[in-house]
């Protein structure tokens, strides 16, 4: 009698780069199936952008410092309610992952052949995607009000790199203290947090304006730094100066919230043995 | 034991509302000191908003009637804390739905009014609290009242009476929904009812739709209610500082008319609940 020695199962293993992508995709249908999840950061910065533009357009043409450089007070805010969409929808990457640990998805992820670095980028990726989707619908419907995009498609790229990177950036905050504390409520919890990013800088008024320490706090938020840039872009013209600060400051703020995650991530599974 | 001991023991001694409603608001009291984080953001977002909207639309100081941002923006920060209150006390009934607290309330001896009552009454504890902190923060600040001490009376009252109003709209979603989902729809509908006034600028320095939905909105002649004691009114310019009763009556009507349609919404929708 011969012993025949079974071969050993064929396992198809997609490759990292596939991974991340099912994973993005995953992470993205995730937030198309919940509309309820999305209406808060498409509603608020909509609702804003009509209300401030009819509540501060007479004030701010009367301001010559204003006047000379934009258009209309809502030019001024295309940046700023495309920016606050992006930074108020990125929070639900962090929420989705807490959602992910407390679920026990997870740890089906960690048992599965996997990549770890997929689970992350995955997410990320989604977060990325929507941060564009969000900056085009903006943009669209802005300019169907009557804002005008002076630096052309080229300001409009810009515009939707830097809503993909902050989507990175802000998602990979959120996912960071999802992976930490494995709570939603925690991560839902850090949206004021963002509230306040956005109120200190120059958002929703050009820092030329503003006195006092508030113009001090402004001059230093990284926020101000990129929404100067982009609105330069927007509503004077184009500028590659203005277009490397725009995406070389997203994109610090992507590395640096990928590196975090990163490391909350290998904490976790260095405690989970 | 006696007949009597067994009859406390079953707990078939009825309290009267005015207990009833004191052990609620303590009650949720000590829900604020068991979780703060419910309460906090709560006092933290309105002294913020005063801080960072005086300091962003202070080169507006004009258009507010006296040169100072903050004295405007103050009232109307102080407006959306007690909302906040209003707010937060449906979210707690919200979670006492979801825990099946609330149906032991049901069953409990006692009237359906006590129970509507002791929810008003905790979101009046909480907005007095929220209203005497950014007070004492905006006067800190360097907001003047040349109203004085009746300046004072109608802010609180302004305050107190929008606490209400955000309570019972909150209460009678929660009623219906019965879960903390319902939350982005009181938030929705709290943030538009200030927003959509004069709770930014007045009507004067507003453009396009915005003055004539101001206009109509309740909430403009509250937040003139509220502001009568720190700004000069904004319809009567000539009238300069001090509280007029032009200025006290129509925010009274707002604040009544509203209290009353709400509180017949919150009703309704108790009257559909069985223990």
């Amino acid at each position: 009698m011969t012993a025949t020695v079974a071969a050993p199962p064929v396992v198809n293993r997609p490759s990292p780069v596939r991974q991340s992508l099912l994973l993005s995709r995953r992470a993205i249908f995730a937030v198309l199936r919940q509309p309820q999840v999305l209406v808060p950061s498409i509603f608020f910065p909509l609702f804003f952008a009509a209300l401030n533009a009819a509540a501060f357009d007479r004030i701010t043409s009367q301001q010559p410092a204003f006047a000379a450089q934009f258009d209309s007070f809502l030019d001024f805010l295309l940046p700023a309610t495309v920016l606050q969409g992006v930074l108020f929808g990125s929070t639900q990457a962090g929420t989705e992952m807490a959602n992910d640990i407390e679920n026990g998805f997870f740890d089906r992820l960690l048992a599965s052949p996997v990549s770890r670095t997929s689970i992350l980028v995955g997410r990320l990726a989604g977060g990325a995607v929507l941060g564009a989707a969000q900056a085009l619908f903006f943009t669209g419907v802005l300019v169907a009000f009557g804002a005008r995009l002076h630096g052309g498609i080229g300001a409009l790229l810009v515009l939707v790199v830097c809503s993909a990177l902050l989507g990175i950036g802000i998602g990979g905050f959120g996912v960071m203290l999802g992976i930490r504390t494995g709570s939603a409520e925690a991560v839902q919890g850090s949206f004021p947090l963002i509230f306040v990013l956005m109120f200190t800088s120059s958002a929703f008024f050009p820092r030329e304006l503003m006195t006092g320490w508030y113009e001090v706090v402004a001059r230093y938020n990284p926020i101000s730094w990129i929404l100067e840039a982009l609105r330069d872009l927007i509503s004077i013209g184009w500028s590659t100066g203005d277009a490397m600060v725009a995406i070389a400051v997203s994109a610090a703020i992507a590395a640096g919230s990928v590196a975090l995650s990163l490391r909350a991530l290998r904490r976790r599974l260095a405690a989970a043995g | 034991m006696t007949a009597v001991d067994a009859r406390v023991d079953l707990g078939t001694v009825r309290s009267g509302p005015a207990a009833i409603i004191r052990e609620m608001v303590a009650r949720n009291l000590r829900g604020i000191r068991r979780q703060p984080a419910t309460f906090v953001p709560t006092l933290i977002m309105p002294v913020f908003f005063v801080i960072t909207f005086s300091g962003a639309y202070g080169f507006a100081g004009r258009a507010f009637g006296n040169g100072n941002a903050m004295s405007w923006y103050a009232p109307m920060a102080i407006i959306q804390g007690a909302s906040f209150a209003g707010m937060t006390m449906g979210l707690s009934t919200a979670r006492d739905f979801e825990s099946g607290f609330f149906d032991r309330f049901l069953l409990a001896p006692m009237g359906r009014l006590t129970l509507l009552g002791g929810a008003l009454a905790a979101a009046l504890v909480r907005a007095l609290l929220t209203t005497t902190v950014v007070l004492l923060v905006a006067v800190v600040g360097g907001v003047a009242i040349p109203g004085g001490a009746l300046g004072i009376a109608t802010l609180y009252l302004s305050a107190l009476g929008i606490a209400v109003v955000a309570a019972l709209w909150a209460l009678g979603l929660v009623y219906r929904v019965q879960s903390t989902n319902v939350g982005p729809l009181i938030q929705v509908g709290i943030f538009m009812a200030i927003f959509l006034s004069t709770a930014q600028v007045p009507i004067s320095a507003m453009s396009g739709w915005l003055p004539g939905v101001a206009r109509i909105n309740p909430m403009t002649n509250v937040l003139r209610l509220a502001r009568a004691g720190f700004v000069p009114d904004q319809l009567n310019p000539p009238a300069g500082f001090g509280v007029s009763w032009a200025e006290m009556w129509p925010g009274l009507v707002a604040l009544g008319g509203t209290i009353a349609l709400l509180a017949v919404f919150a009703l309704r929708g108790m009257r559909r609940l069985t223990p």
